[in-house]
C-alpha cells in the first residue's frame, strides 16, 4: 500500500527503516527539523503497513540571493530535492517517483521555475531514474563531492544539476540540452 | 561571547580577562570603570563576572541581585544588559527553566513593554522567551507585537500559537490554561470567518487565514476546544477546504476530512468524497497529464471501502468494482505505485464482502468468494517485491484454518512461482553449470518471489490456530503446545539450503554494488527466525549450556546470520537480530561487533541504544578487550552511553532554535510538533538508561579522572526523575527488527528477547534505588548533600504511597532484578522511616519496620538460593552474568545501608540497630557467594576445547533422539568450514572477555 502524509517532527524516531541503510545519511536534528520549520509542505513520508516509513522526501523552495541577479549562475524562484530516500525493503515500488511528483506539484503550487537536485556523475542507476522522470542534466558541477565512492584514489566527484521545468516555465528557458558538457565550478553553485 | 557583548573598546581589556579566565582581574577593572562612569551595562558586566565566581557566596549574592530586579520590574535600557543578566542567571542556576522565566523572563518582558514599538527588542526577547519554555512572557510579548505593529498579519498568528501553546503547557495553572486556550479559539475562529466572508478569495484582509500553515492551526486549535463537527464545517467550506485556494493543495486537510467524516459516520458523504477523489486521482488535466494521482492514496481507498461496507445498497458494491476496475485499466496510466493500492483495494474488498465479488474477463476472471486465488493473484503481480508479503499478511491471518492449510498446499506444491530447483543443486556440479541452469533463484525478482512464498509458509506453519484447546499444526495436523517443531525444522532446512545456493558463489554473481543488501538476506533471516523458534521447543536443563538442543539452535541462527552478513554488510536487520542473540550468549564483544555495524548516530543512540547498552553494566561493564580480525577497538560501555547523552543536550537548542524558525517562517504546525519532541526527549526511557547504567557501572569499574567528573548525566533528566509525576516515554525502536509474525501476536523482536524490555516500571524503581546508593554508599555519597538526598527520598516514597506491585513485576524483570528490586525497596523504607523520629510513636511503626527487615532478609536469601541453585554456568551466558552483578549490587547496597544506619546512632531506631546485624551478615554471604561462583565461571573458561565444542553444537544437535545432525550439519558443505572455525574462536574469545568483569565482584571485608 502507498499511502503520503507530511513529515511530522515525532518521525525522527521512527525512520530507522530508510536512515539505517547506509546511503542514507542521519544528521543531526537541527537539519530535519530547519526543513519542517521553513518547508513543511515539502518534507513528505510514505508510509508503509502499519505506519513504518517506507520512503521520504526533503525539499525546499529559494532562489539565489538579489545581489546574485546579475550572475551567470543565478537561480530563479525553485524547488530543491534535498533528500530523496526509500527504505530497501520497499524499493521497486515506484515511491521514489510519487514522492518526487508530489514535490512538483508543490513547486507549481508555489509557482516555481522548475524542480532541480544534485546527483553524482558515478550514480547511474539515479540519472536514469529521475530521466525517466523528465529530468535533465543542466550542468555538471566540477568535483562536488569531497570523495568518489567508486575510486577511493580520487578526491572528489562530480556532481550533476538536474533540472524538471514546471509549469511556469512554458518556454522551457531554465532547462538546455547537453547540459553534461556545460562545467561550472563549485563556488558557481548557490 | 565578548564580540557580541562587547559595546565599547574601553571594555576590551575586561572581556580578555574574562575570556583568560582572569575573573579576579576582569572584575577589578570593571570596577575601576565603574568608578569613572556608572552605566547599566557596567553594572551587568560586574554581575556576570561574579557569576563566573567559583564561590557559592557570590553565585548567591548574583542570583539574589537577579531576583532583586526582577521584583522591582527594573527596566533595562539596553540589550546588552539583558544578555549579561541571562548568561549570569545560566551560570548560577543551570537548567531551571521555572526561575529562568520568573527572572530574566519577567527583565525581558519589561523592557518590551517600555519599549512596545522596537520590534527588534520585542523579537529577540520572544525568541529566547520561547527558548526557555517561558511561555507566559512569550505570549505577551507577542500580544504585544500584535498591537504594535498592527499592519503585520503575521503577528495576531504568533500571538494566538503562542496562547495556545500555553494552553497546553503543563507547567501553567488549569484555570488559566483553559481561559487562553479558549481565547485562542476565538480569536483564530474570528480570522478564520473573515477568510469565509472575503467576497474575492484572491484578495483575503490582512486578518484572516491565508495560508496553509494557517488553517492547520485553526484545525489544531479547534480539535482542543471546538468540536469535530466545526472542524468538518471549516473542512467542507470552499474559502476553507482542502480544495481552496488557501489550502495550496495540502494533503493533511483531505487526511484531516477523510477522518472526521469516518469517525462522525457519515459514510453516505466519505463514499461519494473518496469516489470523486479517486476518479480525480486517475484523470488527465488538459495537457494529458495526471497531475492529482495523490488522490489515489491508500487512506482514500479505505475510506471507500468502509463507506461501501456500512450503506446499503448494490449500487455502492458497483461503484467499488468500477473504480477498481478503471483503475487497474492500463489505458489509465497511473504510477505502479498507486496501481498496487487498487490492486490491493481488490484483496480488501475480496475479504470484506461475504457475497462474490468479480474483476476481470475471459479466462483471467476470478471470483472474489475463493479468497486464495485472489491471494495468489496479488502475489503474481507483485511477488518481486519485498512488501508484497506485509501487504498481503493481515489478509492471510484472517483466514480460517482450513484456507490456511489450502493455501500452504498450493505454496508448497511450487504451482505458484515454480521450483526453484535447490533441492537439486549441487555443489561441485553447480561450479560448472552455467548460471542459467538455475534461473528459478538466480535472478532477483525470482528469489523474491520465492522469499515471499517462504514468508507466507512461515506465518501459516508457525503459527498454531488461535482460539483451541489443543492445537495442531496446520500442516501436519500433529497436537503442539507452542510451534510445530518439525514444520520449522523442515523450513528452516528448505529456506537455507536455497539461501546458501543463492550466495554460492558471492555477489559478484549478483551485479551488486557495494551498499546493496544480497536479494537472498532474507531467507537466512527466515531459517534464523525458525532456529530461534525451535530453540523453545526443547528447553532441557542441563550442567553444560553448549551440549543443549537450546543452545544449538541460538548457535545455527547466528552461524548462518553470519554467514549472511559476510555477504551483506549493509544489512541492518541482520546486524540486529546478530546483536540479540550475541547478548543471549554471554558473548559482549561480538555483540558489540554487530551493534557498531549498525552505524548508529544522533537520533538513533536514543532509538537503538536499548538494543545493547540497556542492562550493559550486569552483562559487559568493563572495556571491551577482545579484538576481532578487522582490529576495530571499541568504545568502552561508558564512552557510548556518554556520546548518547551529548545527543540530548545538543537536541535541546536544535529544538528552541527551529520553534522561533518556525514562527519567523510562519510554520505554525511545526512549532507544536516540536514541542512534542522537546518533551518526549526530555524524559526518553533511552536517556534515562543512559543515566542509570552509567552510574552503576562508575561504580563498579575503576575510571579514569576525566570520566570522574561525569555526575552519570542526571543533568539531561528532570529533577526528581524517578517520581511518578514524570512521565516517561518510550522511543526506543522495536519495529525495526525483522519480524514476519501475525501482526495480532507478539512482534519477533519480542519473542526473541533475552530479558524483558525497558520499562518505566524498572527504571523508577532503578532511580529511586540510586538516591538510597547515593545516601549510603561512600564511594559515590556527595558531601553536604545527604539531607537533601534523604529528603528526596521521602517525598519519593511519600509520593509512591502504592510502591510498585509485586504481583507484576515479573513482567519486567529478570529473577535476580526482581528479588534485588523488593530489596532495594525493603531498603528505601528502612533507611527512611528509621532515621524518623517522627514516625516512631506510629502505633504500627514497630510491626512495619519488622516487616520491611523480613522482606529485605528474605530477598537476599532468595538471591543467594537463586545463585547456590544456577546450573550450566560455563559459559557464562546473559542470564549468569545477570544473576551475579544484580547480586553483587544488592549485597554491596545492603552492606553499605547497614553500614550508614549504624552511623547514625540515636538518629536511627534502636531496634534498626540490632535488625543490621542480620542484614549485614546476608550481605556478606550473598557477595561472598558471587566472588566464589565468579573465580569459578573465569576459571573453567581458560580450559581448553571450547572451540571444538561450539562447533560441534552448531553441526550436531546433541541429545536428539534418533537425529544427530543439525539442519546446518546437513548443509555444510555449502558453509565455508574455514570461516566457521575462525568465527568459534572469536565466540570462544568473546566469552573470555566478558568474564573479565567479573574480577570486579569482590567480598567486602567488614
Amino acid at each position: 500500500m502507498t499511502s503520503l502524509r507530511p513529515f511530522h517532527a515525532m518521525d525522527v524516531f521512527k525512520f530507522n527503516p530508510t536512515n539505517l541503510d547506509p546511503l542514507t545519511e542521519t544528521y543531526d536534528l537541527n537539519f530535519y527539523f530547519s526543513y519542517t520549520a521553513r518547508w513543511p509542505h515539502l518534507f513528505d513520508v510514505a508510509e508503509g503497513q502499519d505506519g513504518t516509513i517506507d520512503a521520504y522526501i526533503m525539499g525546499k523552495l529559494e532562489s539565489s540571493p538579489s545581489f546574485y541577479k546579475f550572475s551567470p549562475h543565478y537561480l530563479p524562484f525553485h524547488a530543491h530535492i534535498t533528500a530523496l530516500t526509500v527504505a530497501p525493503h520497499a524499493r521497486r515500488l515506484g515511491l521514489a517517483r510519487t514522492l518526487s511528483q508530489s514535490l512538483e506539484r508543490s513547486g507549481d503550487e508555489y509557482d516555481a521555475w522548475f524542480v532541480d537536485l544534485f546527483v553524482r556523475k558515478s550514480n547511474q542507476i539515479a540519472q536514469k531514474l529521475y530521466q525517466g522522470m523528465g529530468y535533465n542534466v543542466y550542468r555538471r558541477v566540477l568535483d562536488y563531492y569531497s570523495d568518489d565512492p567508486t575510486d577511493k584514489t580520487k578526491d572528489g566527484e562530480d556532481a550533476y544539476d538536474m533540472r524538471k521545468p514546471l509549469r511556469r516555465d512554458k518556454d522551457r528557458k531554465h532547462v538546455r540540452e547537453n547540459g553534461e558538457s556545460f562545467a561550472v565550478e563549485p563556488q558557481d553553485v548557490w | 561571547m565578548g564580540d557580541q557583548l562587547l559595546k565599547d573598546r574601553q571594555d576590551a581589556p575586561i572581556w580578555n580577562a574574562i575570556e583568560a579566565n582572569n575573573f579576579k582581574q576582569a572584575l577589578k577593572l570593571v570596577d575601576k570603570r565603574l568608578a569613572k562612569k556608572h552605566t547599566e551595562y557596567l553594572e551587568a558586566l560586574k554581575v556576570f563576572i561574579r557569576s563566573r565566581s567559583p564561590l557559592a557566596s557570590e553565585k548567591a549574592a548574583v542570583l539574589l541581585h537577579l531576583e532583586g530586579l526582577a521584583e522591582r520590574k527594573f527596566v533595562l535600557k539596553d540589550q546588552e544588559s539583558i544578555e549579561l543578566y541571562d548568561e549570569a542567571l545560566g551560570e548560577v542556576m543551570p537548567q531551571q527553566q521555572e526561575g529562568w522565566g520568573r527572572i530574566i523572563g519577567e527583565l525581558r518582558w519589561q523592557c518590551v513593554k517600555a519599549r512596545p514599538k522596537d520590534e527588534d527588542l520585542s523579537l529577540k526577547s520572544f525568541e529566547a522567551c520561547l527558548g526557555k519554555g517561558d511561555l507566559e512572557h512569550a505570549k505577551q510579548i507577542s500580544n504585544s507585537l500584535e498591537k504594535s505593529f498592527p499592519s503585520s498579519h503575521a503577528y495576531p498568528f504568533w500571538n494566538i500559537a503562542a496562547m495556545f501553546l500555553y494552553s497546553i503547557s503543563a507547567s501553567y495553572p488549569e484555570n488559566q490554561r483553559k481561559l487562553w486556550g479558549s481565547l485562542a479559539f476565538a480569536q483564530i475562529g474570528k480570522l478564520a470567518l473573515a477568510t469565509k466572508d472575503a467576497a474575492d478569495p484572491r484578495k483575503l484582509p490582512l486578518r484572516s487565514i491565508q495560508t496553509p500553515q494557517e488553517l492547520l492551526l485553526l484545525h489544531r486549535i479547534t480539535e482542543a476546544n471546538g468540536n469535530p463537527v466545526q472542524r468538518l464545517e471549516y473542512l467542507r467550506d470552499p474559502s476553507l477546504g482542502p480544495d481552496s485556494l488557501v489550502a495550496k493543495g495540502e494533503w493533511q486537510l483531505w487526511r484531516f476530512k477523510l477522518k472526521l467524516l469516518e469517525e462522525a459516520y457519515l459514510w453516505k458523504e466519505l463514499f461519494n468524497t473518496t469516489r470523486e477523489l479517486l476518479k480525480r486521482g486517475r484523470t488527465k488535466d488538459e495537457s494529458g497529464q495526471l497531475v492529482e494521482t495523490r488522490m489515489c492514496d491508500w487512506l482514500v481507498w479505505e475510506g471507500f471501502i468502509r463507506s461501501w461496507r456500512n450503506l446499503d445498497g448494490h449500487e455502492y458494491k458497483d461503484a467499488v468494482v468500477a473504480e477498481v476496475q478503471a483503475h487497474l485499466d492500463p489505458a489509465c496510466g497511473i504510477d505502479k505505485a498507486w496501481k498496487r493500492n487498487a490492486s490491493l483495494a481488490w484483496v480488501k474488498s475480496s475479504f470484506a464482502d461475504s457475497t462474490p465479488f468479480y474483476l476481470g474477463k475471459g479466462p483471467d476472471k476470478v471470483s472474489g468468494h475463493d479468497r486464495i486465488p485472489i491471494l495468489l493473484q496479488y502475489l503474481h503481480q507483485y511477488g518481486t517485491a519485498t512488501t508484497a508479503y506485509n501487504d498481503l499478511r493481515p489478509f492471510v491471518q484472517q483466514m480460517k484454518p482450513e484456507e490456511c492449510r489450502q493455501l500452504l498446499a498450493v505454496l508448497s506444491s511450487h504451482k505458484v512461482f515454480g521450483d526453484p530447483g535447490h533441492s537439486k543443486y549441487d555443489l561441485s556440479q553447480a561450479r560448472e553449470d552455467s548460471k542459467s541452469d538455475y534461473e528459478g533463484f538466480k535472478t532477483a525478482s525470482k528469489l523474491t518471489e520465492h522469499i515471499n512464498v517462504y514468508k507466507l509458509k512461515y506465518f501459516i506453519t508457525s503459527r498454531l490456530p488461535e482460539g483451541e484447546n489443543e492445537p495442531t499444526c496446520n500442516y501436519c495436523f500433529e497436537a503442539q503446545s507452542q510451534y510445530c517443531a518439525s514444520c520449522l525444522k523442515t523450513l528452516a532446512h528448505d529456506a537455507a539450503k536455497l539461501y546458501l545456493c543463492a550466495v554460492d558463489g558471492g555477489r559478484s554473481e549478483w551485479n551488486l554494488l557495494p551498499t546493496d543488501r544480497h536479494p537472498a538476506d532474507d531467507l537466512a533471516v527466515l531459517a534464523a527466525m525458525c532456529f530461534i523458534k525451535l530453540s523453545k521447543t526443547g528447553i532441557e536443563s542441563s550442567d553444560e549450556p553448549l551440549t543443549s538442543v537450546e543452545t544449538s539452535y541460538i548457535l545455527q541462527a547466528i552461524a548462518l546470520l553470519e554467514h549472511a552478513a559476510s555477504h551483506s554488510q549493509s544489512n541492518f536487520q541482520i546486524w540486529l537480530l546478530l546483536t540479540r542473540l550475541y547478548i543471549r550468549l554471554g558473548c559482549g564483544s561480538m555483540a558489540m561487533r554487530a551493534y557498531e555495524n549498525l552505524a548508529l548516530k544522533q537520533i538513533q543512540l536514543d532509538t537503538l541504544s536499548y538494543s545493547l547498552f540497556d542492562r550493559i553494566s550486569s552483562f559487559h561493564p568493563h572495556p571491551f578487550g577482545h579484538v576481532l580480525d578487522d582490529s576495530t577497538s571499541f568504545k568502552t560501555p561508558i564512552e557510548s552511553l556518554r556520546k548518547q547523552q551529548k545527543l540530548y543536550r545538543g537536541a535541546r537548542s536544535h529544538i528552541s532554535h527551529n520553534s522561533w524558525l518556525s514562527f519567523k517562517h510562519g510554520s505554525y504546525n511545526t512549532v507544536f510538533e516540536l514541542q512534542e519532541v522537546s518533551q518526549t526527549l526530555s524524559c526518553s526511557l533511552s536517556s534515562v538508561m543512559s543515566v542509570i547504567e552509567n552510574r552503576k557501572i562508575s561504580r563498579l569499574v575503576p575510571s579514569s579522572a576525566s570520566e570522574d567528573s561525569n555526575n552519570g548525566g542526571y543533568d539531561i533528566l528532570p529533577p526528581n526523575a524517578e517520581s511518578l509525576e514524570t512521565r516517561y516515554a518510550d522511543t526506543n525502536d522495536y519495529a525495526t527488527f525483522p519480524s514476519f509474525e501475525t501482526t495480532r501476536g507478539p512482534s519477533f523482536e519480542e519473542l526473541c528477547r533475552v530479558f524483558p524490555a525497558p520499562s518505566d516500571y524498572r527504571y523508577r524503581n532503578d532511580l529511586a534505588t540510586e538516591k538510597l546508593i547515593q545516601l549510603v554508599d561512600p564511594s559515590v555519597a556527595i558531601a553536604g548533600a545527604n539531607d537533601a538526598v534523604a529528603s528526596d527520598i521521602r517525598s519519593y516514597i511519600e509520593s509512591n504511597s502504592n510502591l510498585p506491585e509485586m504481583d507484576d513485576s515479573e513482567k519486567y524483570l529478570t529473577p535476580a532484578e526482581n528479588l534485588a528490586s523488593t530489596a532495594y525497596i525493603s531498603l528505601l523504607l528502612i533507611v527512611s522511616e528509621s532515621c524518623n523520629p517522627e514516625l516512631w510513636q506510629e502505633p504500627q511503626f514497630q510491626a512495619q519496620l519488622d516487616s520491611y527487615n523480613k522482606d529485605l532478609c528474605e530477598s537476599l536469601e532468595g538471591q543467594i538460593q537463586l545463585i547456590e541453585n544456577a546450573k550450566d554456568l560455563i559459559p557464562a551466558f546473559a542470564k549468569t552474568l545477570n544473576l551475579l552483578y544484580t547480586a553483587y549490587q544488592v549485597g554491596r547496597t545492603a552492606f553499605y545501608s547497614s553500614k550508614y544506619l549504624s552511623s547514625r546512632g540515636k538518629e536511627a531506631h534502636a531496634s534498626q540497630l540490632e535488625a543490621n546485624k542480620e542484614t549485614l551478615d546476608l550481605a556478606k554471604r550473598l557477595m561472598q557467594i558471587v566472588a566464589d561462583r565468579s573465580v569459578v565461571v573465569k576459571k573453567g573458561l581458560d580450559e581448553g576445547g571450547w572451540i571444538d565444542k561450539v562447533l560441534d553444537s552448531v553441526l550436531q544437535v546433541p541429545g536428539s533422539e534418533g537425529e544427530t545432525e543439525s539442519v546446518l550439519g546437513s548443509l555444510k558443505d555449502l558453509m565455508d568450514a574455514g570461516r566457521l572455525e575462525v568465527w568459534a574462536g572469536d565466540v570462544v574469545e568473546s566469552w573470555r572477555d566478558s568474564v573479565v568483569g567479573l574480577s570486579y565482584l569482590k567480598a567486602l571485608a567488614s
